[in-house]
């Protein structure tokens, strides 16, 4: 009886869009592992359960629609954003596409690489093209992201 | 002017930018036929080789509502622009998260029009010590424009009269464009415009360095292209020097980061062209009539319309939909979204036509008799 409502409640974390109360045991087993979500402005947060930190990019479909990366703003380290404000920047072809901080927190590290090496991007959007790491003040925003199948449906559908 | 088939102008850009590397040369466009292979395709696309695979296919977006134009009657101080670029977007914003799909396509809007003397420059210049100028608005102190640091893509240049601004405020999302495709449309469409409204030859777009604009020649550029996207919705756009009275503002800086690239203007070409054919001829040829910013304008109206596959129609013209504007629901919010695009619009114009009374116009050339 007890391993069916367990079941039960773990799947509701996952699809669920908003939200909802689970028991703190349900959500420790959870976000034991570290996983990745997306958002509809083509970034991805991999989030560490463990440290509370969501690593931050761009998707791969989103190097793809930029062109060849000449310069990236990222935000100052320390500095504190909130979900869906503008954190700085991708320049490409005479094209700046804002990002947005895909989770609220403190912005905890940002890749150095990047500055002098803006190809990054192009090549591993979501590996060594990594842009900022942010110390998560609310994990529930990542779980309310898009899981990977919801993300490609997005992308092929608009 | 030609009714060139969008194939053949896509194609064209396709092989060019093959042979200049633009960028990643091919894209997986997503489409309901490509769905299974869009996302993984990850480790193909880096190996990108020449491929002609068109930026664009009109027939998705032949759906979409009329794009909307508006050629300005005043020429406006640039942070009026930049305003009401941004309020456009903001009103966008909102429409499309009330209704996503109502209000698709519906708020693509193309402003032309005219600035009145003013350097810019992208956010590559954006964290300068407060207490430092720009190296670039160092020149230019006191010469009669102000000087100011946005958030596009590209470097320095020079807005003024005599040179066509273009501000589409597109949603590439909607449109299932591609940022680059959409720079390299772009780009395409003012290359036409020269060589083939104007007959121009030896019009290169892009530089054969691979440098986005368009140009007479590896020195010398008449167009330029500078974008900045908010959540997919395009705005700043494109210039394109008319007259030559740009000029002399222009050879004051350094302006796109191109230390061998002068600008010039459409009326210098021509006039060379003129001169050309003349003296190969023996015939007195009689000069046409000059081109004005405003013919520029109005001839790439039904260019934007062919690039996009879209109907094109003035912001001021009402669509039966919006004479049934008791229509409930979607169709009423997207004519709202429209009319509050025309109410900023019109209110821009009314602003810049008191602000440069009250400013007593603007100066015809650069001052250099105070600089430091």
């Amino acid at each position: 009886m007890l391993s069916l409502r367990f079941a039960r409640a773990a799947s509701a974390l996952r699809t669920v869009a908003a939200p909802k109360p689970v028991s703190r045991a349900m959500r420790f087993s959870a976000v034991r592992f570290a996983s990745t979500r997306y958002t509809t402005d083509h970034e991805w947060v991999t989030f560490d359960g463990n440290t509370n930190v969501g690593t931050v990019g761009i998707t791969e479909y989103a190097q793809k629609a930029l062109g060849d990366v000449v310069f990236v703003e990222l935000p100052g380290q320390g500095s504190e954003v909130a979900q869906g404000d503008s954190i700085g920047a991708v320049e490409s072809v005479k094209a700046a596409s804002d990002i947005y901080a895909p989770v609220s927190g403190i912005v905890d590290e940002i890749n150095e690489a990047l500055a002098d090496q803006p190809s990054l991007l192009n090549k591993a959007p979501e590996s060594d093209g990594w842009l900022c790491k942010v110390k998560l003040s609310d994990p529930a925003e990542f779980e309310a992201l898009l899981s990977a199948e919801a993300y490609k449906a997005h992308c092929e559908g608009e | 002017m030609s009714a060139r088939p969008l194939s053949r102008l896509f194609s064209n850009c396709a092989r060019r930018q093959a042979a200049f590397s633009l960028g990643p040369a091919s894209i997986s466009i997503p489409s309901t036929q490509a769905s299974s292979s869009s996302s993984s395709s990850a480790s193909a696309s880096s190996a990108s080789t020449s491929s002609s695979t068109p930026c664009y296919d009109p027939s998705l977006t032949a759906a979409l509502p009329p794009l909307r134009y508006h050629i300005f009657r005043e020429p406006l101080p640039y942070p009026l622009g930049l305003k009401l670029q941004n309020d456009i977007i903001d009103v966008r914003l909102e429409a499309k998260k009330r209704d996503p799909v109502g209000s698709r396509g519906k708020g693509d809007v193309v402003l032309l029009l005219e600035h009145t003397p003013t350097y810019t420059t992208g956010r590559r210049d954006n964290s300068p010590n407060p207490d430092e100028l720009h190296p670039e608005e160092k020149k230019v102190q006191n010469v009669g424009a102000s000087f100011y640091i946005t958030k596009r893509g590209g470097q320095v240049t020079y807005h003024g009269p005599g040179q066509l601004v273009g501000y589409p405020i597109l949603d590439l999302n909607v449109m299932e464009t591609p940022t680059r495709c959409y720079v390299e449309y772009l780009q395409a469409m003012l290359a036409e415009y020269a060589r083939e409204d104007l007959g121009l030859q030896n019009v290169l777009a892009p530089h054969p360095d691979g440098h986005v604009g368009v140009f007479a020649s590896p020195t010398e550029k008449f167009a330029s292209i500078g974008i900045h996207l908010r959540h997919r919705i395009t705005s700043h756009g494109f210039a394109m020097n008319i007259t030559p009275q740009p000029i002399p503002w222009f050879d004051l800086v350094l302006a796109c980061g191109l230390a061998d690239v002068r600008a010039i203007s459409l009326h210098d070409l021509l006039a060379r062209a003129q001169s050309h054919s003349h003296s190969q001829k023996s015939v007195e040829v009689i000069p046409p009539v000059p081109l004005t910013v405003r013919d520029t304008a109005e001839a790439l109206i039904p260019k934007f319309g062919e690039m996009f596959n879209r109907e094109i129609l003035p912001l001021e013209e009402s669509t039966e939909m919006e004479t049934k504007s008791n229509l409930s629901g979607s169709g009423r919010e997207g004519e709202e979204e429209v009319a509050a695009i025309r109410r900023l619009v019109e209110r821009a114009e009314e602003e810049a036509r008191v602000e440069n009374e009250k400013n007593g116009g603007w100066p015809d050339r650069p001052d250099l008799s105070k600089r430091g």
